[in-house]
């Protein structure tokens, strides 16, 4: 039996290891591990390449103090956003893309290096939350009932938070900020993440409202349902509940001055009354495919305008999500078959949502970590995504067609919105050179360069 | 799944040895379960498998794997990696939980994963025993133990064990950080005591905690301690040098930058995240060069997952060292060499030389290349996953 196989052997060897530890602690450090020692910290550079190594003064936003910048840049491979390539450069005036393409010859020479527009994460909680286990950081949940309507996270976004500049370090420079919690949590903000005040820092409010499908939807919250049977139940109850009051009959009589006010609608009826009038989306999460199909048939008998987030096995249904239209926020790894909603998750769920013709914006690591969104495109390319998709759905092509927003695609006109990385910005090799945001740089420094350079060598 | 043991070659492959420089063109021949030749004339008549244009490296190590004791998907059932009855239960044995039906594990064979240390929960100081596998095809436990290596034992200090036992008002518990130092010292002595007891004319009758403890004290077991913050660091070394015992490996580490001067004088090593940081207060201060000033120091850094997801991609664990400053032959050290003197295996596993066991992992491109993937697998010469013939592994339960 091999237990007793196990403990033959490991009686053999304890001897040595005995030994072993015996000369670590009576010898200098490295008896048992050989290595070149450069207890000095060794020559690590700093993590900011030139030209961020400077100290140039910043912001409280993170704005690199300066205005709207004015630049060229030449001899760069050129990721466009839609999934088109350009070898040449770029023209910025006043924060502004003036012109791109091969016609670009002066300027600094990036000797090969790539132009992109940037990384745009599909959905976290970036800004309201710091430290997950301390409660006092907490923003993201209201979660006073299981249906919160009109709650908006712009109300609770710290532009201070720590983890922006984190983001925006590997070229993150905007994403989906979204409340969580209960069956409808509230209403996301689509967040550029640079800018001292929210509103500077807000690229689209009220970007949508938040409902859990399948399980997510399910809980201890007041008036929360305990089965899908209650989330699709209670669902179509605060949709109907919420109709849209009919046009004004020019036929009826007259009433009395009194009744002629207005009826003051509650600011949760008025959330409801946009939704229903297509003027609010709603961000419908579900990850088994039959939690998947009912958000779609969800959408489509109430006409909403809808986006769907998560879609771990959407995969199976990859035809039905294609035929509604809808956009999906996907997580290309975080979703594993690790929960019983997710079973089916599989690392070709967007090669095959792609193949289907769905349009996805990735969503990246939780709001620590967006910085793996690149990380995460990287893998779906690595399971048959190709590389142009890729691209458009973290760069912002995909977000921005969803919602109109002004990022994503580099062309004459838009605010320049980009960053520079030294390769190919996809591989987890590559570090993020320079970043813009609306037009205006934005500095690469963090809490954690901070750190690095506070450590670097001891004292 | 073909489990071969007679002697084949993988040919023309670039072997990424991790002991010695990078070998194009290059040969390895496997026979009896251990590599018998890297480079050189092939013997007459052996199998050979073309591996032209691809890389070979050693299989990965991981010494952060929480895979079969809270088994997928996760839920209530499958909770079995935390005794939190106690601070300290040194008694309990990952292995007495482990599933190897757990869905995660071909998962990581797939990803070139062939060693991982499973490691108890630290909900406990002295949260149990280690169970050091090999991921070999198994439907129990007992076949995929690595039968050469030294027992470990996880540790944990900060805020686990003071949150876990902290809401407890009880004598036996603990609120603070002083608080588990005093634990730490206590199971301590009170292990010093029993090892000279045992050894008097009059023993006292055997007792499962303090037998571990006391292996412990008499360096038979190796220390894996769950600590983040350098003062937590300073103060366990502090009981360490007191009572004769060596901490073999931090995990997780993510201060470990501040005092790595600390860990370099004692030989201890780290294993962890290349960027993960910021779940809670002890976690806050982690930065993606922690790594490699660590590294720099002459200190072994292991790469660690603590993620049966994160363990599928090991090899994009290990880039993303590079993009924060490791050299690509220390982020691939760290990966297989480093885990495996960590562990205390490396004469076994870790580098792909003659002599060693035959773990290995084939890729179609660099393996630090993000899209690159993981062709084959081999456990003991055995070919444990063949994408040829699976796919993409997206088994469930």
């Amino acid at each position: 039996m091999a237990v007793d196989k196990e403990g033959e052997s490991r009686r053999q060897l304890l001897a040595g290891f005995g030994a072993l530890a015996a000369t670590a602690a009576a010898s200098p450090a490295h008896a048992a591990f050989p290595k070149e020692v450069q207890t000095s910290g060794g020559t690590l550079t700093s993590p900011l390449g030139a030209p961020n190594a400077d100290n140039r003064p910043t912001d409280r936003g993170g704005f690199i103090v300066g205005g709207e910048a004015t630049f060229t840049l030449r001899n760069a491979r050129i990721l466009v956003g839609d999934g088109t390539e350009l070898v040449g450069g770029i023209r910025i005036e006043r924060g502004e893309i003036v012109e791109v393409g091969p016609g670009v010859t002066t300027g600094e020479d990036l000797a090969g290096a790539v132009v992109f527009p940037g990384f745009f994460d599909g959905g976290s909680t970036i800004g309201l939350v710091e430290i997950d286990l301390e409660a006092a950081t907490h923003d993201e949940s209201e979660s006073v009932d299981a249906v919160v309507t009109a709650a908006r996270i712009e109300d609770a976004y710290n532009t201070d938070s720590a983890l922006i500049p984190v983001a925006r370090r590997q070229g993150v420079l905007g994403g989906l900020v979204l409340p969580t919690g209960g069956l409808v949590s509230g209403q996301g903000a689509w967040m550029r993440f640079a800018g001292e005040r929210v509103v500077e820092a807000t690229m689209l409010g009220a970007a949508g409202l938040v409902i859990h499908f399948g399980h997510g939807g399910t809980g201890a919250l007041p008036n929360q349902p305990k089965s899908r049977m209650g989330v699709a139940l209670k669902l179509r109850e605060l949709i109907e509940a919420n109709k849209a009051p009919d046009p004004p009959d020019p036929k009826a009589k007259k009433k009395k001055a009194d009744d002629d006010k207005p009826e003051e609608l509650t600011r949760s009826q008025k959330a409801w009354h946009a939704v229903r009038a297509r003027e609010l989306k709603v961000i419908l999460e579900a990850n088994r495919a039959d939690d998947i199909l009912s958000a779609i048939a969800f959408a489509r008998e109430f006409s909403l305008d809808a986006v769907l987030g998560g879609c771990a096995e959407g995969h199976l249904v990859a035809g039905d999500i294609a035929a509604s239209g809808f956009t999906v926020l996907l997580a290309p790894t975080s979703t594993q078959p690790s929960d019983w909603e997710t079973l089916n998750a599989a690392y070709e769920n967007p090669a095959r949502l792609h193949a289907a013709g769905v349009r996805f914006v990735f969503r990246g690591g939780g709001p620590h970590n967006l910085r793996e969104l690149p990380t995460e495109a990287c893998i779906a390319v690595a399971n048959g995504l190709p590389y142009s998709a890729a691209i458009a759905a973290a760069c912002g092509h995909n977000a921005a067609a969803t919602w109109s927003l002004p990022i994503g695609t580099l062309k004459v006109g838009r605010p320049a919105t980009l960053a520079t990385a030294e390769a190919d910005p996809l591989q987890p090799r590559t570090r993020i050179r320079r970043a813009w945001i609306a037009g205006r740089e934005v500095s690469l420094r963090s809490r954690q360069t901070t750190l690095f350079e506070r450590f670097r060598t001891l004292w | 799944m073909p489990l071969s043991s007679t002697a084949f070659a993988i040919v023309h492959a670039t072997v990424l040895t991790i002991s010695g420089p990078p070998l194009s063109d290059t040969a390895v021949v496997v026979d009896g379960g251990r590599i018998v030749q890297v480079g050189g004339t092939l013997p007459a008549g052996v199998t050979t498998l073309d591996a032209t244009g691809q890389f070979l490296t050693p299989g990965f190590i991981d010494l952060h794997s929480h895979m079969g004791v809270y088994a997928w998907p996760g839920g209530n059932g499958s909770n079995d990696g935390n005794e939190a009855v106690e601070p300290f239960t040194p008694r309990v044995r990952a292995l007495d939980s482990f599933d190897p039906e757990d869905p995660a594990i071909p998962r990581a064979r797939a990803g070139g994963i062939t060693t991982i240390q499973v490691l108890p929960g630290s909900a406990n100081m002295m949260g149990g025993q280690a169970a050091i596998l090999k991921l070999r095809l198994a439907r129990t436990v007992d076949p995929m133990v690595f039968a050469e290596a030294p027992r470990a034992i996880k540790m944990a200090c900060g805020e686990n064990p003071k949150r876990v036992y902290g809401n407890v008002i009880d004598d036996d518990q603990v609120q603070t950080r002083m608080g588990e130092i005093a634990i730490l010292r206590q199971e301590f002595l009170r292990a010093r005591e029993y090892a000279t007891a045992r050894a008097s004319k009059s023993p006292p009758p055997r007792d499962l905690d303090l037998d571990v403890v006391a292996d412990v004290l008499a360096g038979k077991v190796r220390v894996n301690l769950h600590c983040y913050r350098s003062h937590d660091i300073a103060d366990w070394f502090r009981v360490a040098d007191e009572f004769g015992f060596r901490i073999v490996t931090i995990h997780h580490a993510l201060e470990t930058y501040k005092v790595r001067d600390l860990l370099a004088a004692r030989g201890t090593g780290i294993a962890t995240w290349p960027d993960w940081w910021g779940f809670k207060q002890e976690a806050f201060d982690g930065i993606p060069e922690g790594a490699a000033l660590v590294s720099n120091a002459g200190v072994p850094v292991a790469t660690h997952s603590d993620s049966a997801s994160h363990i599928q991609r090991f090899n994009i664990e290990a880039a993303k060292m590079v993009r924060y400053g490791m050299t690509e032959a220390d982020a691939l050290e760290s990966i297989t060499l480093d885990p495996a003197r960590l562990l205390g295996v490396d004469t076994y596993v870790g580098s792909v030389e003659a002599g060693k066991q035959a773990d290995l992992a084939l890729w179609d491109k660099h393996p630090l290349d993000g899209t690159s993937r993981c062709q084959k697998t081999w456990i003991d010469g055995a070919l444990v996953y063949d994408r040829a013939v699976e796919g993409t592994p997206n088994g469930r339960r």
